[in-house]
């Protein structure tokens, strides 16, 4: 009795659920220095923020005393707070499961793994639970300032554990989304780029197609489906984080009073949701970490080996026979008897198989330089092939649904409507182009293929031009969505003709700049996550940390948010806008003298010599730091 | 063909390789063998100009490794402890891959690499998947890899680790091949017996520092065993002629060993001929069954030449 009893409590222990995977994650990640820059980092951007939104709520007057409502600016500053946590813990998780599982079932040791009586559901719920624990002391980092800011008035604590709770259950859905695509892909930057995309679609594409749709209904005079609405707020997590901190502000709203009830079942949701994308992990990954274990072999059906009928038999081998040094003298009279004679030998096996062929199915012949034919040719044969394609078609076609919606409601005239299309694109092409640069070399090294083309006497010049052509190569469909967009938008009268040149010298340079960045780092970092994560770490310094900082110190209207490609896109399209009278808002432009469309072509050819100038300065160093690092 | 002078690498406190002087000859099949971490693939490394000396300098075929890297790249065949291979690439494409890096002509790759394929025996392979193959094949096919622009110069670290006992004979002759089409070939390898069949020369390298190189019979004279017999006497006699031989000026120490009349000589080494030993036994009335040289195994040579101090 009393067993059973200890039986049925063993069941409700959470070590049955982790097993000893949740320990070894965490003494595991103790001691990664990469985690503590992590939190200090974290810590210095939350600062920032912080920083921004006090700014941002407090008014100055002329003698310089501080005017502000204490309410107001606390209110404003835990917004700012749970935004931030909001974005960079979905971010942080993506980036901390992207690993989890691929470089166990890479490194052999899950397969390792999979002998002990460990379960598959213990490896992946441990795994994510340990990951949910960095996340959570991360959270509780800011827990001691949304205490103290609470004292400035006006923020209920429900919206602090309701927005916390929402934060976490949405970083434990993306966290369980990359690492399911942690154990599709071995590189750590697909799982990345594949976790995004599924954020964007759910968290973005889908809400926008479904608030168009929710509009046209609305002007069908048949309002908004109530259903439908209450659906969305239940699995969008921004969505509910946007509800939640309305009631905050409007306590009498809609929302507020949908809020107390809304939120625990939303995270009960998102759970749901995790437990969703946990269930087919669990069944993959043994299927996954053994296919590697055992050799990729049988994925490729192979001809059965035509020279075997034409190799010479084996004979089987004769004993050799004794050296007489070493053969024992017989004994005087002693009668020599011969030795037992070896048991006949079975006859050799003929294997009957078709005569040998020259067979060259598939092979494709190498011309010009081979180094540029293989950044040309291959990448076509790669895993996960099905799984790109699939994202593909439904990204395409959520854009396309998206492109009839606003055609549908007379939106895509607006320059807005045509600057979200630009700029859409643009952050697309932009974030290929970063991956992609900065897999390029750190691949080659963790292959351990670099060194063997060093070893050739190919020039550093012409290994990093052709990586270059190589990038270009992969990532031309971006650009060409992009310049698609404005040529058919040109056509149909709603762009004008000049912002195809504007967006070309903006391309051009882009690509110079970050395949240079990208090279760069990719030569620095051993790991190809390093370099992915350093490379747009850089992208976003240069263009999102350091004009905030300018805008800060109150130089928001000088160059440095002009040297944004974001900024210089919406300039040129809002400029290009087919009714518009070509006025183009640069920052610290003079509003009474009109920036001409001559004058921004000035400007972008400018932006395009000066980035062109550190692209091909990053590319030398790249080329320098090349033989570096080899091993 | 190769030659180092006084080369010395080091990561940061760590020196791998210490002032280290060596020299192979043109047609010569090298084995450089010592302890995990003492220093043989960073040397390797080092020659194939993937590494840069911190100090002294190396040359292949008289041009320093520093400064003509690139000329030397196309001299020289350099097959890595760890090979990785291109995924996507087909085992033809790969090899024409390199043919092609190492600028040979179009028209005659085909035919070089069916040749290569041809001597590492994966001919039938051609179409295959790189990634598709085992890891012998894979052996094979960075052994086919290096042999593409036709190099004077072989540096192979750890070419049969990992190969099943055929690979690796199948390995060894063909490295056999190479020496009579007069290729320098310097390998490191694990398996001494093997290294013991092949190489002329051997280098033995501990710490970062060469404490041998020479021919397997300069390994004996280095550890005195060019001078010390074996013999066998007939049953019984051993004791008569430890006492027969001891007594003779030239015979520096005699001593019986076990219960097989076995007996071991070290005769002087001014005066040591092994003729006179057979007939002093002969002439003392006794019968002699056998008399050798001692021989010593790279393995025994390897063990008693190294202190397997890991740096």
């Amino acid at each position: 009795m009393t067993s059973r009893i200890r039986t049925i409590i063993g069941w409700f222990k959470p070590n049955r659920l982790t097993g000893p995977i949740f320990t070894k994650e965490l003494r595991v990640t103790s001691r990664q220095k990469r985690h503590y820059l992590l939190r200090f980092a974290y810590i210095m951007l939350l600062s920032l923020f912080v920083l921004l939104a006090w700014l941002s709520a407090v008014d100055y007057d002329s003698t310089g005393s501080s005017m502000y409502r204490m309410s107001d600016a606390g209110k404003t500053i835990i917004m700012t707070i749970t935004w931030f946590q909001f974005v960079s813990l979905q971010l942080i998780a993506i980036v901390l499961m992207s690993t989890s599982v691929s470089e166990e079932i890479y490194r052999g040791t899950m397969a390792a793994m999979l002998t002990t009586p460990i379960t598959r559901t213990q490896i992946i719920v441990g795994k994510l639970l340990s990951k949910m624990v960095q996340l959570g002391i991360l959270l509780l980092i800011s827990l001691p300032l949304l205490s103290v800011v609470r004292i400035f008035g006006g923020v209920p604590w429900n919206y602090i554990i309701a927005a916390n709770c929402v934060t976490l259950t949405a970083a434990m859905f993306t966290g369980a989304v990359a690492m399911f695509y942690s154990i599709l892909f071995r590189r750590a930057y697909s799982s990345i780029l594949l976790t995004l995309a599924t954020g964007l679609v759910l968290y973005m594409i889908l809400p926008l197609i479904l608030g168009l749709i929710f509009l046209l209904a609305t002007l069908a005079s048949s309002g908004p489906p109530e259903l439908a609405m209450m659906v969305m707020l239940y699995v969008n997590p921004s969505s509910a984080l946007g509800v939640c901190t309305m009631s905050m502000y409007s306590p009498g709203s809609m929302a507020a009073g949908r809020m107390s009830f809304y939120w625990p079942i939303h995270c009960l949701v998102m759970l749901g949701l995790t437990a969703g994308v946990l269930t087919p992990c669990i069944f993959m990954v043994r299927r996954v970490s053994l296919r590697r274990a055992f050799g990729k072999a049988a994925n490729y059906p192979l001809p059965l080996p035509p020279t075997l009928a034409s190799r010479p038999a084996v004979s089987p081998p004769t004993p050799p026979a004794l050296p007489p040094a070493t053969q024992p003298a017989p004994s005087a009279g002693q009668a020599a008897t011969p030795p037992p004679m070896p048991p006949p030998m079975p006859p050799p096996v003929v294997v009957v198989v078709p005569a040998a062929t020259d067979t060259m199915t598939g092979v494709r012949r190498i011309t010009g330089s081979p180094l540029l034919w293989k950044q040309l040719h291959t990448g076509k044969r790669l895993s996960g092939k099905t799984v790109r394609i699939v994202f593909g078609c439904i990204a395409m076609a959520l854009i396309l649904l998206l492109y009839i919606l606003m055609g549908s409601l007379d939106f895509l005239k607006e320059s807005g409507t045509q600057a979200f299309f630009i700029i859409m694109y643009l952050l697309v092409g932009m974030f290929s182009t970063s991956v992609n640069a900065a897999t390029t070399i750190s691949t080659e090294k963790e292959t351990r293929s670099l060194p063997i083309l060093m070893a050739t006497p190919l020039s550093d010049w012409h290994i990093i031009i052709t990586f270059a052509a190589g990038i270009l190569r992969r990532t031309w469909m971006a650009w060409l969505l992009l310049l698609a967009h404005i040529l058919v938008f040109t056509i149909v009268g709603y762009l004008k003709p000049i912002l195809l040149l504007h967006m070309l010298l903006l391309i051009v340079w882009l690509n110079v700049f970050m395949i240079g960045s990208g090279l760069y780092f990719s030569s620095c970092y051993k790991k190809t996550t390093a370099a992915v994560i350093s490379n747009m770490g850089f992208g976003l310094a240069i263009w999102l940390i350091i004009p905030i900082l300018a805008g800060i110190l109150g130089m928001g209207e000088s160059i440095i948010v002009n040297a944004n490609p974001v900024m210089q896109a919406a300039i040129v399209t809002v400029g290009a806008e087919g009714d518009g009278n070509g006025f183009y808002d640069w920052a610290g432009g003079n509003y009474d003298d009109t920036e001409t469309a001559a004058k921004t072509t000035l400007f972008m050819f400018l932006w395009l010599l000066g980035y062109s100038a550190a692209g091909f300065l990053l590319l030398w160093r790249a080329k320098v730091r090349l033989r570096r690092k080899l091993f | 063909m190769i030659e180092i002078r006084q080369l010395t690498k080091t990561y940061g406190s760590l020196v791998a390789v210490r002032s280290l002087d060596l020299q192979i000859q043109e047609g010569d099949i090298f084995g450089f063998i010592g302890p995990n971490g003492a220093g043989k693939t960073t040397t390797m490394r080092i020659l194939s100009t993937l590494l840069e000396p911190t100090n002294g300098s190396a040359f292949i075929n008289g041009m320093n490794v520093r400064r003509h890297g690139r000329n030397v790249r196309r001299l020289v065949g350099y097959m890595p402890d760890f090979m990785g291979v291109y995924d996507d690439l087909k085992v033809f494409e790969y090899l024409e891959f390199f043919a092609a890096a190492f600028s040979v002509e179009r028209k005659k790759r085909k035919s070089v690499i069916d040749g290569v394929l041809e001597l590492t025996d994966l001919h039938n392979k051609k179409a295959a998947t790189v990634d598709s193959l085992s890891r012998g094949m894979q052996q094979r096919l960075g052994l086919a890899r290096v042999l593409v622009h036709d190099p004077k110069v072989l540096i192979l670290d750890e070419p049969a680790s990992g190969l099943d006992p055929r690979a690796r004979i199948e390995i060894r002759e063909l490295l056999c091949e190479l020496k009579t089409m007069g290729k320098t070939i310097m390998i490191s390898s694990h398996i001494l017996s093997e290294l013991e069949e092949m190489c002329d020369h051997v280098g033995i390298i501990e710490q970062g520092q060469l404490v041998f190189s020479g021919t397997q019979a300069e390994i004996h004279k280095q550890l005195s065993l060019h001078n010390r017999y074996r013999a066998q006497v007939g049953q019984g006699q051993a004791a008569r002629a430890v006492e027969i031989l001891s007594s003779l000026p030239f015979i520096q120490e005699v001593a019986a060993e076990g219960d097989d009349d076995e007996i071991t000589i070290t005769i002087d080494d001014s005066q040591a001929d092994q003729g006179r030993v057979a007939r002093a036994i002969i002439e003392g009335g006794m019968d002699l069954l056998m008399l050798q040289p001692t021989k010593i195994k790279l393995d025994d040579a390897f063990m008693q030449l190294t202190q397997g101090i890991v740096q």
